[in-house]
């Protein structure tokens, strides 16, 4: 158990709203996204495909497939470096962390099972804080990653 | 209220039903989940690291229901990094109330009826 210092503590709705999106996971509220030699990949509720928004694409980096983000392991351990995420799944069986792609997604993992769910606007901020502040926080190099066919994360 | 890791939250809950290891294997089957009394003792041991291996989403589902409980209640000392820096509301401070066993739960009831009849019984006088 990681003591926490007052710093990192966030509001009771950024809270809420990660322990909804807990249970949301684990009461099956998952839309399946794709299947990697190491992971499946989910999206809570029906967020990803549909509901997340698009920024302007610059052309300058690489968009790539949400199973192609995670399939791959030399862009997984580029993003994940300096990021506790991977270890704590391999030694507990699950973790969480927030991964920045245009919007900040929080990422639950449990055995192979990776959920995602772009964190709402207004706890966005206190998130990124204390996920930083835990080291478990990514932004990896590309500029978006796509879902089926649409660039959605 | 303190993040409590998924070994020692499990034995809480299971104490507070006053099952035994044996009979919370049966129970957990009616949820479709088929585990071992030896199973859920591992569950309920610390790893020498100090950290507990969570077991796997269908049998976090069976738990829940056994126990009652949301899954965040389970795992919560897996996002220890998310905690409310302001007090809690008050059904946040009422998840563990799972934790209690029967006879505790009615003194509970009890206490909060009686201060609800002594609220209105006042609110008539006045």
């Amino acid at each position: 158990m990681r003591e926490l210092d007052d710093h990192l503590h966030v509001s009771k709705e950024a809270s809420q709203y990660v322990r909804n999106t807990i249970d949301r996971i684990y009461l099956e509220d998952n839309y399946h996204c794709c299947t990697t030699s190491d992971f499946e990949i989910w999206h809570v509720g029906t967020c990803c495909p549909y509901i997340c928004d698009c920024a302007q694409i610059d052309g300058q980096r690489q968009k790539i497939f949400c199973g192609d983000f995670w399939q791959s392991k030399s862009l997984r351990a580029l993003t994940m470096k300096g990021n506790d995420f991977l270890s704590l799944l391999r030694q507990d069986g699950a973790a969480s962390c927030v991964l920045e792609l245009r919007r900040p997604h929080m990422i639950w993992a449990h055995g192979n099972a990776i959920y995602n769910h772009a964190i709402p606007e207004q706890f966005a901020g206190e998130l990124v804080r204390v996920a930083k502040a835990k080291n478990l926080y990514s932004k990896p190099p590309v500029l978006g990653v796509y879902v089926n066919t649409k660039i959605s994360a | 209220m303190s993040r409590v890791p998924f070994n020692r939250r499990i034995a809480e809950l299971r104490l507070a039903r006053g099952l035994s290891l044996r009979q919370m294997a049966i129970d957990l089957e009616q949820y479709g989940v088929k585990v071992s009394h030896n199973a859920i003792a591992k569950w309920e041991s610390e790893k020498p690291s100090g950290s507990t291996r969570l077991p796997s989403k269908e049998v976090i589902g069976a738990l829940c229901k056994l126990f009652n409980v949301k899954p965040s209640f389970l795992v919560e000392e897996m996002f220890a990094s998310v905690k409310s820096k302001s007090g809690s509301g008050r059904s946040e401070k009422m998840l563990d109330v799972e934790l209690l066993t029967d006879e505790e739960f009615e003194a509970l009831l009890k206490v909060k009826d009686l201060l609800i009849k002594a609220r209105k019984s006042k609110a008539g006088e006045l």
